[in-house]
């Protein structure tokens, strides 16, 4: 059954859009970290230094984890992976782009909907309008886009 | 018994003999008279053309109106016409022009106007006068110039002459000074860095990539479906209902 834009975007498409930015974090973050690491491997630093860098590290990880999913889907709506796919976030009353502080809540229903082995996920096999934990807490939900994305 | 109209006959013949031997000295006086009559006519003649009076006389005719109107009603009629188709079909200009080429008369003309400075003053003329950017933009612009590069490009000479330079030894030291200057690999730089080339490339690179997204898309929309029911059916739920037309409810609602 193929479904028309403007549908409620399903698991599997939803969970192919996340894996592609998770992806694109840890790359990115990969990346920087193997340049600081290399960076504080030639230099003779003390441990606790290296430990210090570590703890901002985690701390900017976060930040990047946070700003990513937050900004995109308050400015477009679409994540990259998002975009990939086909779908779209968007507020569940009208349809307009979520807000940042909507934004960052659903970015914590996601960490929540992750806690008890993923079953907050699982929900949008259930549910009618195909809402996680994540969108009844942001007063979300998930379309696909009319708007076939091209990347050329 | 002799019949009257034999007698007739005989009489009429005789007669005739007889006026024919009368009238012969006749004939004679008037042909010597015919003779001298035509000479002393050429004669006259010759001596009025010697004369002014002639050349007065041709003159007055050729300045008079009547001159005029004659030869006006003459090109307007149709001896013209007439001319013309006489001269055609009698190939009177080929024959005038062949008669030209085989003389020397034609180098005699070159010469004069040589002579003269007349080829160069013509020369001046065509290249100041821009007659020469003239021709070569209507050259260039007619389709007499199509037709010629179509009739060379077809020609066997020019079939031949590429022949022979690809098989000659030529184009191979061309190529080979090609490949081993810096030039070449300057301009395949150039063309390989062009705004033309990499959109072409990147294009090519993206319908790929959205022809791949597009398969993964669709593909994983029919998955949504299939574990949803699937999902739905181990749980003994209801099938999901479709999704409503227009705006997003309110979530409220549900």
């Amino acid at each position: 059954m193929n479904q028309e834009p403007g549908d409620y975007a399903g698991f599997v498409t939803r969970a192919i859009a996340f894996a592609i930015d998770v992806a694109l974090i840890d790359l990115a973050a990969a990346f920087v970290a193997v340049v600081v690491g290399l960076g504080i491997s030639a230099l003779d630093v003390p441990d606790v230094v290296v430990t210090i860098a570590i703890a901002i590290g985690g701390v900017a990880f976060l930040a990047w984890f946070v700003g990513y999913f937050a900004t995109f889907w308050s400015t477009t709506g679409q994540t990259p992976g998002a975009r990939v796919m086909g779908v779209r976030v968007v507020c569940a009353g009208g349809g307009e782009t979520v807000r940042l502080g909507a934004a960052v809540v659903r970015l914590a229903g996601m960490v929540l909907a992750a806690i008890p082995l993923f079953a907050g996920f699982l929900l949008i096999l259930v549910d009618d309008r195909r809402r996680g934990l994540q969108d009844r807490l942001a007063r979300t939900v998930v379309v696909y886009a009319s708007d076939a994305p091209r990347l050329g | 018994m002799t019949q009257p109209w034999t007698l007739l006959a005989g009489s009429a013949r005789l007669g005739v003999a007889a006026g024919r031997e009368a009238a012969r000295p006749i004939v004679v006086v008037v042909g010597v008279g015919q003779r001298v009559g035509a000479r002393l006519a050429l004669d006259a003649l010759d001596a009025l053309l010697a004369s002014n009076v002639a050349e007065v006389a041709a003159d007055r005719v050729l300045a008079s109106p009547w001159t005029e109107r004659t030869l006006t009603r003459a090109l307007a009629g149709p001896l013209v016409d007439a001319a013309a188709r006489e001269v055609a079909q009698g190939a009177v200009l080929e024959r005038v022009l062949d008669e030209v080429l085989a003389t020397e008369v034609l180098d005699h003309i070159v010469d004069r106007a040589e002579q003269a400075g007349a080829v160069h003053r013509l020369a001046d003329r065509v290249l100041a006068d821009g007659i020469v950017e003239r021709a070569a933009e209507r050259f260039l612009a007619g389709p007499e110039f199509e037709r010629l590069v179509v009739l060379t490009l077809d020609s066997p000479g020019v079939e031949r002459a590429v022949a022979s330079l690809f098989e000659s030894r030529l184009l191979d030291q061309v190529v080979g000074r090609l490949l081993s200057g810096p030039e070449l690999w300057r301009v395949v730089d150039e063309v390989a860095r062009s705004p033309a080339v990499m959109e072409a490339i990147a294009h090519q690179g993206f319908g790929f990539a959205d022809q791949v997204a597009g398969e993964v898309r669709d593909r994983s929309r029919t998955a949504d479906a299939v574990v949803e029911r699937t999902t739905r059916r181990l749980l003994r739920r209801r099938p999901r209902m479709d999704p409503p037309t227009g705006p997003l409810p309110n979530p409220g609602a549900t």
